[in-house]
């Protein structure tokens, strides 16, 4: 079906007009301290060399930066770590110059209400395996996350929880997802992502389907859950999100047979002393990208996919699903829609992975 | 192929609907103007791709989306692919 039949529908047609208004968004990542209270089984951040820079911590110079970030071009920031809410003087730095993005943050402390970002609260348990999961810096387990993020975000519109499903807490999501909608907060799901040279336990390897049927459970039983069928069958396909549709981020077009162009020519990924390298600019560094579910990722990939999901009407509508829900995700007062895909995923995602050779002709690669 | 740029220039206006682009810039556009300096969104260009493979009853192939850079270059694609199809 021709695209411009598809807009025939008032349905799609209303939903793609929802989203369009976003395409503007630029977007660019930022650790803005290598300081975190937790040292978390699998935590990306402590991988790689990045957490080794010497941190700039000048709020005044973070604002300079950020002033020359947006001449660049940037609308939207993605701020991060190891901890943002250890360096408060520098949130707000970053607010006062580009008032468009979100944190990521164990929630822990409290973010200063006048930093109006969406606030990306992370959960990797419930309060049996969260003390397991995230231990202290010395070593010591680690305190009950969640019970400390209802506290201190209670009534706080900017939060979204943000559940990292892994090899050995699916089921933990129930209580989580229970407490968390039960206080009027949204939850969304991320899947674990080994980093690079990890034999981590925490892969999901066989459990991808089990974990799909979860977060469908979670879909039907909680309207606070913020996902889609599509989203669900994306992050546990099989194949990686970088398998699936090849990946736009620079530090992957950096062994890409064609540039990519978009996203690629702008995101950077900056470390806590403002540097960034080519080679590591992607929104979650320092992952296996042949393992690569990242909901961080996922929101970029997928979302530049439009012109091989305008080719029919169950793929379109999976990908406007796809970019309601991460709008609602990612950007504050943003409100998701009723899902317009009601199939599995299996009917409109590849069945065999794309091999490197006809990936370049397949009609699922990125723009 | 006057006819023809006027044809792409108002799929193009269509796909920049509901965007914050200044459509007045199109009115500097030449079949010779890169699109890279009118400050396109990707995703904007992807939705003009699509209009345009419906407009002409045909399919761009996405490794060849890198040579789509003006609308000259657009013309020419359509022509050769209509004459080959």
């Amino acid at each position: 079906m021709s695209f411009t039949r598809l807009l025939d529908n008032p349905e799609l047609a209303q939903r793609y007009r929802k989203v369009k208004p976003f395409f503007y968004m630029k977007e660019s990542a930022y650790d803005v301290t290598s300081v975190c209270q937790l040292r978390c089984d699998g935590c990306y951040y402590f991988e790689g060399p990045k957490s080794l820079v010497r941190d700039n911590r000048d709020p005044q110079a973070w604002r300079a930066f950020f002033e020359d970030e947006k001449t660049r071009g940037i609308t939207y920031v993605v701020l991060a770590g190891a901890e943002p809410s250890l360096v408060p003087g520098i949130l707000q730095a970053c607010y006062d110059v580009i008032p468009f993005g979100s944190i990521a943050s164990n929630g822990l402390r409290p973010i200063d209400a006048s930093v109006r970002y969406r606030i990306h609260l992370s959960v990797w348990g419930d309060s049996t395996g969260d003390p397991v999961y995230r231990k202290y810096a010395g070593g010591q387990a680690g305190p009950d996350c969640l019970s400390a993020q209802l506290k201190n975000y209670h009534n706080d519109d900017r939060a979204i929880f943000v559940y990292t499903f892994n090899g050995l807490n699916i089921d933990q999501v129930d209580e989580v997802a229970r407490r968390v909608t039960g206080e009027g907060h949204p939850l969304t799901f991320n899947v674990f992502s080994a980093p690079n040279a990890s034999n981590s336990s925490l892969r999901l390897n066989d459990e991808l389907r089990r974990t799909r049927d979860k977060m469908t459970e979670m879909m039907d039983r909680y309207t606070g859950v913020l996902y889609s069928r599509y989203n669900a069958a994306v992050h546990t396909h099989s194949k990686s999100l970088h398998h699936l549709f090849g990946c736009i981020y620079p530090r992957a077009q950096m062994t890409a047979t064609q540039v990519q162009g978009g996203l690629g020519d702008t995101f950077r990924s900056y470390r806590a002393d403002l540097t960034h390298s080519r080679e590591s600019d992607c929104c979650v560094p320092d992952t296996d990208c042949a393992d690569c579910r990242h909901y961080a990722a996922g929101s970029a990939i997928v979302s530049s996919q439009l012109f091989s999901h305008g080719a029919s009407e169950q793929t379109f509508r999976a990908w406007l699903d796809y970019v309601d829900t991460y709008l609602a995700v990612w950007v504050l007062g943003y409100k998701k829609g009723e899902n317009l895909y009601t199939g599995s995923g299996e009917d409109i995602l590849p069945a065999v992975p794309l091999q490197a050779s006809a990936a370049a002709n397949s009609s699922l690669r990125v723009l | 192929m006057n006819n023809t740029f006027e044809s792409l220039t108002d799929i193009l206006r269509q796909s920049l609907a509901g965007t914050r682009y200044d459509v007045s810039r199109l009115e500097k556009l030449t079949a010779n103007s890169h699109f890279e300096n009118f400050g396109f969104d990707s995703l904007d260009m992807v939705e003009f791709f699509l209009r345009v493979q419906d407009e002409y009853s045909f399919t761009i192939k996405r490794e060849d989306f890198s040579r789509l850079v003006s609308m000259g270059a657009v013309q020419n694609y359509i022509e050769q692919s209509l004459a080959h199809s």
